[in-house]
């Protein structure tokens, strides 16, 4: 298989194992530059691993990926968001007893400078910089509607805000890929339609998006393109018209829930 | 019970909070507590007593040093039981570099050993205890919670092992026998060591560390609040909350975290020289396990990661103990015509009673920051009483309630 000339991440025979169970078996990847990509597939089938290996939560056993160029695997996950790969978590992780404006000001970190020098001596560069994250920060929350909810403690949002509250702190690391691991899970019909609206918003400011999710609604009209995973292994790959109409992809979802793909 | 803790405060400091109202009252605030602060030694030694003048020295260095376990322990979230090492590191610096004691195993140094001024010793005491911070550190990185506690106990006790042995085959520490004729605080001639007389009044040497300290510690509060309101401390918060989340939003997991263990290290170093200088002799005695429990005990009852919370437990916590050591003999001679308890004994009664009534029924301390506080108001509003601190869905973290969850079960 040849790399696309636009191709943003590139991952190549990824294979990931935990002891007898082969995770992720020579998985390759190609996310192009601007597209929403979807990442699906049955549960277990290995999507967050995949996430988890690309963002250097996990060692792969094999396999080489590289973002903008750059080799990613191998390196630490603050080194990979550092290269601009930025996810949310399946299970969310938020910092719990932080408030929401704080969480999201965490994220400016890996794009931010001051040291304990800075900190200490209250720099005018500090107090700068201080007062940019938190511009940048509450921007952020204006764009995901978390605003009104600044002060609260993550813990206490309800759970579509704090899967919106995730996928704003990702943003504040100025990402060039952002990687959502089921962002509609748990939401109900209006928060997903808002969840929509605003991961196209980002797609049209030229971010580009790769998305695992079970909702084949959602999946159908956001992505442009789609890789299937099964048992670790991909079995199809392409348009999300194409995919849909994969026989191989059909019999994976007949075991499973049938009606969600052909819905 | 210290093994099975997480830290649990949590400020959530925002720009929208400051409204004039508030900060004029803080300001305010500070000014009445700095006139406290101020007039207090004059107070105690009218009184006439020394006893007292020295319980108020003594705490403002465990105010420096408590504060610097908060940065470990209240933000970064490593619970740390070896922290009196620091302390000792920096109190051998000070009293390595400014007492005759090195002449003995140096010559060469000239028979007076020796007699570095404060200005180089109590920056350099911080710097080498923050450098043992990271040395002692760097091997935890990937140990939390009980294992890390472990661990820094160990490293606690080697280090005190070490002050024990080091007087051979050179003698370095002059083993438990301790180091003595360490020199008071100098400012050119100017001797902290011993009273001066203006005019008709006379200041105390214990009236004029009382300041030096107090200047010192006002630096360290001053540190610890800029740290905690900086991308530093929130990057600490992060990995208090959640490692692998932090990991993953690009924080550097191990340079952050050494740096807390530096910071700490550091603070504990210059209450170490400044204590060395105080008591003009050290032994290792001084800086065992149970100091360490002790450190942790006043940032654990004032409120873990708040700092007025960490100064009130460590104020509770010194001044309690000696007012229980110099009254409770006397009250029991007067009352039962001899004494059945001893003082001493005491002083670490009330140390576990008072632990353990401040972990069931306040479980964030007794003075938590206000957010946290708020938060715990909430659940009572919400739960039944009788539920109140077995509730398992929102609160996992608090340790009251799991504690009691365990006890129950
Ligand atoms: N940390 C881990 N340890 C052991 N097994 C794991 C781990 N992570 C994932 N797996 C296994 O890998 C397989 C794929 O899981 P996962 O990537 O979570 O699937 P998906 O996200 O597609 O539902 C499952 O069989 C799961 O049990
Ligand atoms: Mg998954």
């Amino acid at each position: 298989m040849s790399a696309h000339p636009d191709a943003l991440l590139l991952a190549r025979n990824i294979s990931k194992s935990f002891g007898g169970v082969q995770a992720l078996h020579n998985v390759s990847l190609d996310i192009l530059r601007g597209e929403i990509h979807g990442l699906i597939g049955p549960n277990g089938a290995g999507k967050t691993s995949l996430f988890n290996t690309l963002t250097g939560l996990y060692e792969a056993d094999q396999g080489h990926a590289t973002l903008n160029g750059e080799r990613i695997l191998g390196r630490k996950p603050n080194e990979i968001c550092q290269l601009g790969l930025a996810r949310t978590f399946q299970n969310l992780r938020l910092f719990q007893n932080l408030s929401v404006l704080e969480n999201v000001m965490i994220g400016r970190h890996v794009r931010t400078h001051t040291g304990v020098v800075g900190a200490l001596l209250r720099t005018a560069r500090a107090k700068r910089e201080e007062q940019e994250i938190a511009e940048r920060a509450q921007r952020l929350l204006a764009k995901t509607g978390l605003l009104k909810h600044a002060n609260t403690l993550a813990k206490h949002l309800s759970y579509g805000d704090q899967r919106r509250l995730e996928i704003a702190r990702a943003l504040a690391t100025d990402p060039v890929l952002l990687a959502l691991d089921e962002p509609a899970a748990g939401m109900n019909a209006t928060e997903t339609e808002s969840l929509k609206a605003l991961l196209l918003q980002l797609r049209d400011e030229g971010l580009t998006l790769l998305l695992i999710e079970h909702d084949m609604h959602l999946v159908m009209q956001l992505c442009n393109r789609l890789t299937v995973l099964e048992y670790g292994r991909k079995i199809a790959e392409g348009s999300p018209h194409e995919v849909q109409n994969n026989p191989r992809v059909i019999a994976a979802y007949l075991g499973t829930a049938h009606e969600e793909v052909t819905s | 019970m210290m093994l099975s803790f997480t830290p649990d405060t949590s400020s959530a400091r925002s720009p929208a909070h400051s409204s004039a109202h508030s900060r004029r009252n803080a300001i305010l605030g500070s000014a009445l507590l700095a006139l406290a602060v101020l007039v207090l030694p004059i107070l105690i030694s009218a009184s006439g007593s020394m006893t007292w003048l020295r319980i108020a020295d003594i705490a403002l260095l465990y105010i420096m040093l408590a504060l610097g376990l908060n940065i470990v322990v209240g933000f970064a979230g490593l619970l740390d039981l070896g922290y009196i090492a620091f302390f000792a590191v920096g109190a051998y610096v000070w009293a390595l570099l400014s007492s005759p004691h090195l002449a003995q195993a140096f010559p060469a140094l000239g028979p007076e050993g020796l007699h570095w001024p404060m200005w180089v010793i109590l920056p350099l005491g911080a710097c080498i205890a923050g450098l043992f911070g990271v040395l002692l550190g760097a091997p935890t990185l990937r140990l939390r919670g009980d294992y890390l506690a472990i661990v820094t106990l160990g490293f606690g006790e080697i280090v005190r092992i070490f002050m024990n042995n080091l007087n051979q085959p050179i003698n370095l520490t002059n083993g438990p026998q301790g180091i003595t004729r360490i020199n008071p605080v100098m400012f050119g001639q100017f001797s902290f060591g011993k009273s001066v007389t203006f005019g008709s009044i006379t200041v105390p040497s214990l009236m004029l560390y009382y300041y030096l300290f107090a200047a010192l510690a006002v630096l360290i509060v001053v540190a610890s609040i800029r740290l905690q309101d900086s991308r530093i401390g929130r990057a600490w918060e992060a990995i208090r909350e959640d490692e692998i989340a932090a990991r993953a939003i690009g924080i550097n997991t191990r340079n952050i975290k050494l740096l807390a263990f530096a910071m700490g290290a550091s603070f504990g170093g210059v209450a170490g020289g400044l204590f060395a200088s105080l008591q003009g002799f050290i032994s290792p005695e001084s800086f065992g396990l149970m100091d360490s429990i002790c450190v942790l005990c006043m940032v654990v009852l004032g409120g873990m990661g708040h700092i007025p919370g960490v100064i009130l437990g460590t104020l509770l916590l010194t001044g309690l103990p000696e007012a229980l050591r110099h009254w409770a003999g006397p009250a029991q001679q007067a009352l039962l015509g001899k004494v059945v308890i001893d003082p001493e004994a005491l002083r670490m009664l009330l140390f576990g009673v008072a632990l353990v009534l401040v972990m069931q029924f306040r479980p964030a301390g007794l003075w938590p920051s206000s957010t946290r506080q708020r938060e715990l108001e909430e659940l009572a509003d919400t739960l039944p009483d009788d539920e109140n601190d077995n509730d398992d869905d929102d609160d996992d973290d608090d340790e009251a309630s799991q504690r009691s969850k365990e006890v129950r079960s």
